[in-house]
């Protein structure tokens, strides 16, 4: 675990639900099952309770390539209040193709999509809802310069 | 060979990031700090050196993925390759990153309003410098050509 200050306890979903906000975009890592890695960005992580996230599913196909062969992802989200940065360790669980939460998805990638001129492009395919194994907040920055 | 276009995006304040795997699989991400393409077509990425889980899974499998987005357009790229070394800083390395900082937060604060001083946190206290092949270079902006190659025959 490569958090700050490992005899500060773990934190929560809870105590970063600012991260959730979709203020800052997020990156998602993965790796193939032959453990070649990807890495993109996400624009929002969603909290959904607090052992689980849900990834908005537009078109990275490469990742969902590599979760149905290895279901475990490696997410860093950004608090935008203080710019402090959280990794989190996801075990992939189900996918929601419609219902409240992939609904509450489409709303929020539909106006991301009006704000960056991608209409044509996003567009949800589907929820993903990932278990949250671990939260470490990444080492403390803020006074390199 | 990476087109000069591709070159200009990598070593622009674009947002920058590493995808690394360990040896049982378990991916691991973080934010990069800038790229410097080399003559002979190998990349210098400047890291957190306190990412520890990162910079493990580089000396432990040396996969690694970069992507590069361009803050106002989303234009992107990924590179596939592999981790030639972890090494400290030189002169040059820190010039190159501080220059990069000052791009990278420009263009956010342009882009969404981020105060500078707010960004200014994202701003490692120390750094490596990550020297990589690349193996493989793809399209990554969001659209149907995401995903094309972009290594010219």
């Amino acid at each position: 675990m490569s958090g700050a200050d490992d005899s500060s306890p773990q934190p929560t979903l809870a105590d970063i639900e600012c991260c959730f906000e979709g203020i800052t975009p997020a990156v998602i890592a993965t790796a193939s099952a032959d453990g070649t890695p990807n890495v993109t960005h996400l624009s929002r992580v969603h909290y959904v309770d607090e052992t689980h996230v849900a990834l908005s599913n537009q078109f990275f196909s490469k990742t969902t390539r590599n979760l149905a062969e290895n279901p475990r992802a490696s997410v860093i989200v950004v608090d935008p209040q203080r710019y402090d940065s959280y990794r989190l360790t996801l075990q992939y669980e189900r996918t929601e193709r419609r219902g409240p939460l992939f609904e509450e998805l489409s709303r929020d990638i539909d106006a991301i999509a009006a704000l960056t001129g991608m209409t044509e492009v996003f567009k949800l395919k589907s929820a993903d809802i990932y278990r949250v194994l671990e939260i470490a907040q990444t080492p403390a920055v803020g006074d390199g310069r | 060979m990476i087109e000069p276009d591709v070159v200009a995006l990598l070593e622009s304040g674009a947002a920058t990031m590493v995808g690394t795997v360990d040896a049982d699989g378990k991916p691991a991400g973080m934010h990069a700090i800038g790229v410097q393409v080399l003559d002979d077509g190998t990349l210098r990425v400047a890291l957190n050196a306190e990412e520890t889980e990162v910079l493990d899974n580089l000396r432990a499998t040396g996969v690694v993925a970069l992507a590069a987005t361009d803050v106002p357009t989303l234009r992107s790229v990924q590179v596939k390759g592999r981790a030639l070394a972890v090494e400290p800083l030189t002169a040059e390395d820190r010039i190159r990153t501080d220059r990069y900082l000052a791009a990278f937060f420009q263009v956010v604060s342009e882009t969404d309003g981020t105060p500078l001083d707010l960004l200014a946190r994202l701003v490692p206290r120390e750094l490596v410098v990550l020297v990589m092949t690349v193996d493989e270079l793809y399209d990554q902006t969001p659209g149907p050509q995401a995903g094309a190659s972009l290594v010219r025959a």
